[in-house]
């Protein structure tokens, strides 16, 4: 037999014949009056829960959570108590199914969607669609405060919530994109600067420029694009000598300009102009003369006694009746052109609309852009610009709620049964969010206006795949998924790994993910990132490995001889996220396999910690696995640490740098681990085994409720079971390949339709 | 390094301003000397037996742990068997970190969810911030020095937002912190521009006021929790829209150098330049409620700086060995000690005829008494500061056995003048404190 946790879904998929409620009557009420009804029942409410509220299907409808606990506590054999009566695996199962097929009956010809809570763009989704939006990259994802997880993921709608602090972070956040990525002033003449650094003669250059201690002469060439008039702009700054500041004399092509003082201080150059002809197009030589050094060593003021000089640069502006510059690219592309025949509005509105459908991922609603003329009043009322005005517009589109938040229209919002399917907008959304962590793309914003995306779904979701920004589901959701974003701060002890190279850790995650890049390009099945014989390394890697003739930076893709290595198990990623600074954890090693890998949350520790075990009775010297053991004979303890040890403890040679290793603590390592069914393994080969033989379903199924909770947005419950059912066939049906499961996401119920939500 | 020493520098400079002086000539009309409360957290319990103080006639002796409270004793009281019942599973089974951390503030049991439905409780600075925050210019200040967070999953079942968050604004929304000083400066005292500070105060105002528009439209348009997302927002815009306003009626010039720039390196550092700015915004009264989350219960952090290079939380879990409490009491001390350095700088920092600290009231703590028992009874406690007067510091004060924490946090409250019926699952008052 498996240990039972570990078949948790599988069980459910049989139904009876007859009723539920007669079953109820004849087999099931039975069986919980015996085991159960002792304590929990005719009146008796240990724990505060009874039965006896639950008289009918209906009442056990009304309190699904209550039989999610039941349901629970029956798998796991926590219920009834080790101590009391317990009943045959036989009724425990009939019980079990009968709660299935009772109390979350689904009907795969009529699934249900479940629901989405509008999403607030996480923070990461924020910045990379205020990157597409405004075709400038900003770094504003500090700003905002860190978004909290749900159901091991950042981008749920439930918990991503809109506290005065956020809102005050993305007015911030607005002000700074939008400053990097338009110019609504008018725009400087060109110009070509020389830095004092790079300025020719004596003296000393530096950072600030070109210092000159003693009389002398630094010049420059510049080229001018140009014949015409242009200004020749010396910046420069200086330190008083006993009779006052620094004087210049500025020549052009050797010509004698001008003289100026230069009494600005050391730390902040001024500019001193001079407009001059530039007689054809070409180099242009300018010169700086040093007229009045003074050293003085006995002058009663320190701050006088020596004048020095500091060209901080040299500017040729113009031509000057030449155009201005032009507007950045990325101001030219929102703004766009504005029409000789176009009044203030028209243009704003035209800005705004354009701007609004690609911000909102939908067409504006009517009226909608006209709204944001009010910040084109409100600035003429300040005497600024219609530029600024369409700016202050954009500012408020992006603090809008429908910009920061995804809204999934739908025709009648509050009612419960009410099933819809997602229009095309929400769709292009959902996708490009799943699969790009960014707002839709023109292409797909058109193919929605057309209403034409669900035609083209399975070629947009492999051009989606395709492109470059796929690389965002891959860190995103494996990211997460793996904990490969952990890397960052998993910190191996310098004392106890004085060889671990720090970048190893990006090393690490670099080959995990490009593992998962390769399942999905090549649409190879998910569940070679359990026994790839491949794996993708660079030198660094492949030395911390032991693998041989691996050279250079690049990663590159690599034949593993070494069978322990092969799958994710035997990732530096993985082995280092699940290993405390000083040593592996066995325990956090089975955790991950069983949570992340089987989606089987371990059953809860006793709700009564055994007394601590004091300092005497703890007998130093024993080996981790020794300390466990003799945890686990504590029959509260062993239920879960049965389940997750094993795991662990056969992954023991590695370390906790993701190294190899024969010794722990100088004695040798025993990787072997045993199931509850008595069968006996050891070290990763047979570990990796035993999950793809008798776990591949679940490791599929697992994975698939993951995708489907990220890409969804929302924890998925009870009734998505059909739902992941039909992901699982299809992906079958089309070759089982992780992009066949991508595919097979997209298209599912969940996915394309939502229904609606009273509250109730 | 270098930006605590400028910011701390630039600090000092700023006390003798005149312009401070006449900021604290405006508040002192309005109230003499507005009492402070602040709250601030310990992670994952603390080695108990080196912690605790022992009575000594009226007075204690500090625990070892504590040493470097020496010089405050006189400012600071243990009160003994506080309890957080509702961070007990009470039938949730497993996530006492997460629940540890929820109910500090809240006193409320934490629904458990990984997502749908996030429900706690108002925290007590949060229901204070509603009665008194809009006298001044920012209800409250939420710090941390937490590390980033870490992926996946959160303690055994729950969300994530319980188990990061300290204050929460409703029972839904939790006021995340802040952990980067620059940020947090200009949070209390804007960009340094003070003109162009006052011109975006003008534009955000019709942002705020216009996209509010947008909202309401929104909201008629969604589900039942759809519109509660939305109501969030809104209530957001409202509580920006009175800030502004704030922001306009008080003001404080702070020059630009005392500007903190970015997270420094070392955890001391980050934790002091926190402390300062919770003085600075005390001392300026920019706020009178503050909450420092200096990590979140369960954090793993390791103090190799201390000798310590396995993780708080894997270490917490001590089993009894004697090499893990002592390592324990080492992150213990540490806490402490930077504590300690943010009391003398209250100490040192006089208001009217007094101190800072005299007219604050502190509480540090944390809600795991030991770290391998999980147990929310008789948690670690310290008041400190002297309330204005209402508080009798220099003692350990005991409770009766099962008291809960949210009846101390009553009385601080009746303390501010803010009296409230109850907060979480308190019962009444905690009396001669």
């Amino acid at each position: 037999m498996l240990p039972r946790c570990l078949i948790l879904p599988a069980l459910a998929a049989t139904a009876s014949a007859s009723p539920p409620e007669a079953r109820w009557q004849d087999e099931i009420l039975p069986l919980f009056e015996h085991h159960c009804f002792d304590c929990h029942g005719d009146g008796i409410r240990k724990g505060e829960f009874d039965l006896d509220r639950f008289p009918d299907i209906a009442s056990m409808h009304a309190d699904r959570e209550a039989w999610k606990k039941i349901r629970t506590h029956l798998d796991q054999q926590l219920m009834p108590p080790p101590d009391e009566e317990q009943p045959t695996s036989e009724e425990r199962n009939a019980m079990i199914r009968w709660i299935d097929d009772a109390v979350f009956p689904v009907d795969p010809e009529n699934p249900d969607p479940g629901r989405v809570t509008i999403r607030r763009l996480n923070r990461l989704e924020y910045q990379n669609t205020l990157r597409d939006l405004l075709g400038v990259k900003v770094e504003v994802m500090d700003l905002l405060p860190p978004d909290d997880s749900g159901y091991g993921f950042d981008n749920i709608g439930d918990v991503l919530s809109m506290s005065p602090a956020h809102l005050e972070r993305f007015l911030e956040a607005a002000r700074i994109a939008l400053d990097a990525a338009t110019h609504p002033d008018p725009m400087p003449l060109p110009a070509v600067h020389r830095h004092g650094r790079d300025l020719r003669g004596p003296g000393q250059r530096g950072e600030e420029g070109h210092f000159l201690h003693t009389n002398g002469r630094v010049d420059a060439t510049l080229d001018a694009p140009k014949s015409g008039r242009y200004r020749l702009v010396i910046t420069a700054s200086g330190e008083d000598g006993p009779d006052g500041p620094p004087e210049i004399a500025v020549h052009l092509f050797g010509k004698f300009l001008g003289n100026r003082k230069v009494t600005a201080p050391l730390d902040k150059p001024a500019h001193h102009s001079f407009e001059v002809e530039v007689p054809r197009p070409g180099k242009v030589q300018a010169a700086v003369d040093f007229l009045n050094d003074r050293y003085d060593p006995r002058h009663p003021d320190p701050s006088k006694r020596d004048r020095n000089l500091l060209i901080a640069r040299i500017s040729l502006v113009g031509p000057l009746d030449g155009p201005p510059l032009p507007k950045p690219e990325s101001h030219r592309r929102i703004y766009g052109e504005r029409r000789s025949n176009d009044s203030d509005e028209s243009w704003a509105l035209r800005v705004f609309t354009d701007f609004g459908r690609r911000a909102f991922r939908r067409p504006l609603r009517d009226g909608e852009a006209a709204r944001y003329l009010h910040f084109i009043r409100l600035a003429k009322s300040d005497d600024l610009s219609i530029e600024h005005g369409i700016r202050l517009g954009l500012e408020a589109m992006l603090v809008s709620p429908a910009f920061l938040f995804r809204e999934e229209p739908q025709p009648d919002p509050g009612n419960t049964a009410g099933i819809h399917r997602i229009d095309e907008h929400a769709l292009a959304s959902r996708l490009s969010y799943f699969l790009w962590s960014t707002m839709p793309d023109e292409r797909l914003l058109k193919l929605a206006d057309d209403g034409k995306l669900r035609e083209n779904l399975d070629a947009e979701i492999n051009r989606l795949l395709d492109s470059p920004r796929s690389a965002a589901l891959v860190s995103n959701f494996g990211g997460q998924w793996l904990q490969l974003r952990d890397l960052r701060s998993a910190q191996p002890s310098r004392r106890a790994f004085p060889r671990f190279d720090p970048r190893l850790r990006e090393d690490m995650r670099r080959e995990t993910e490009l593992l998962l890049t390769h399942l999905i390009r090549q649409d190879r099945p998910l569940a070679e990132l359990l026994d790839a014989d491949y794996t993708f390394i660079n030198e660094r890697l492949a030395r911390h490995y032991g693998i041989p003739d691996v050279r250079g930076n690049d990663f590159r893709q690599v034949k593993l001889t070494n069978p322990a290595r092969r799958g994710l198990l035997g990732h530096g990623s993985f082995l280092l996220v699940t290993s405390h600074p000083l040593r592996t954890s066995p325990v956090l090693r089975g955790k991950f396999v069983l949570e992340n890998l089987l989606d089987t949350a371990p059953p809860p520790p006793p709700q009564n910690v055994p007394p601590l075990t004091s300092a005497e009775e703890h007998h130093e010297g024993l080996t981790l696995r020794q300390q466990l053991e003799k945890h686990r004979e504590d029959p509260n303890c062993s239920a879960c640490h049965a389940l997750m040890d094993p795991i662990g403890f056969s992954l023991q040679r590695f370390d906790a740098d993701g190294s190899w290793r024969d010794l722990e603590a100088g004695q040798p390592i025993d990787d072997s681990g045993q199931l509850l069914d008595g069968q006996r393994f050891q070290g990763p080969e047979e570990l990796r085994q035993i999950l793809l033989s008798r776990h591949r379903s679940d490791f599929q199924r697992s994975a698939v409720t993951k995708l489907l909770t990220y890409g969804l947005g929302r924890g998925t419950d009870w009734y998505d079971k059909p739902a992941i059912d039909a992901i699982l066939a299809e992906t079958e049906r089309h070759g089982g390949g992780t992009r066949a499961m991508i595919h097979a996401v997209i298209h599912s119920v969940p996915f394309q339709f939502r229904r609606g939500d009273s509250g109730k | 390094m270098h930006s605590r020493r400028n910011f701390l520098k630039g600090i000092a400079a700023t006390l003798a301003l005149p312009s401070l002086d006449s900021l604290a000539a405006t508040t002192a009309r309005a109230a003499a000397h507005p009492t402070r409360l602040a709250f601030v957290y310990i992670p994952n319990g603390v080695n108990l037996d080196l912690w605790r103080p022992t009575a000594q006639g009226s007075g204690f002796n500090l625990g070892p742990s504590l040493q470097s409270l020496q010089a405050h004793r006189n400012d600071i009281s243990f009160i003994r068997h506080l309890d957080h019942d509702k961070a007990r599973a009470n039938g949730d089974g497993p996530g006492d970190h997460a629940r540890a951390n929820a109910s500090f503030l809240t006193g409320c049991q934490a629904r458990k969810t990984a997502g749908a439905d996030i429900r706690v409780g108002t925290s007590v600075d949060q229901i204070a911030a509603r009665a008194i925050g809009s006298e001044t210019r920012l209800a409250s200040l939420e710090l941390s020095t937490d590390v980033s967070r870490r992926s996946g999953h959160c303690d055994s079942g729950y969300s994530c937002a319980y188990q990061f968050n300290l204050s929460w604004l409703d029972e839904q929304t939790p006021a995340p912190a802040e952990r980067d000083p620059r940020l947090v400066f200009e949070k209390l005292f804007g960009s340094g521009n003070s003109r162009e500070d006052a011109r975006r105060r003008a534009y955000r105002r019709s942002i705020l006021d216009f996209v509010q528009d947008d909202a309401r439209r929104l909201h008629q348009r969604l589900g039942h929790t759809d519109r509660g997302k939305i109501d969030q927002y809104l209530t957001a815009v409202r509580e920006l829209e009175q800030r502004i306003e704030r922001a306009e009626q008080h003001r404080a010039e702070i020059p630009a150098k005392s500007r903190p720039d970015g997270i420094p390196e070392t955890y001391e550092e980050h934790i002091r330049v926190q402390f300062e700015l919770m003085l600075l915004a005390f001392q300026t009264d920019s706020t009178r409620i503050a909450t420092f989350l200096l990590a979140h219960d369960g954090s793993n952090r390791p103090f190799p700086e201390l000798g310590v290079h396995s993780g708080h939380h894997e270490l917490s879990h001590h089993r009894g060995i004697q090499d893990h409490l002592d390592q324990i009491a080492r992150i213990d001390r540490f806490y402490a000690e930077q504590f300690s350095w943010f009391l003398k700088r209250l100490k040192e920092t006089r208001e009217g005829d007094g101190s800072l600290l005299d007219h604050s009231m502190i509480v540090y703590g944390g809600g795991i008494a030991d770290g391998n028992q999980h147990n929310h009874d008789d948690l670690p406690l310290i008041l400190a500061g002297h309330g204005n007067g209402s508080l009798n510091p220099g003692r350990i004060i005991t409770a009766e056995q099962g008291t809960p924490m949210t009846n101390l946090y009553l009385s601080l409250l009746d303390r501010m003048k803010l009296p409230a019926e109850r907060i979480g699952d308190s019962t009444g008052r905690l009396h001669n404190i």
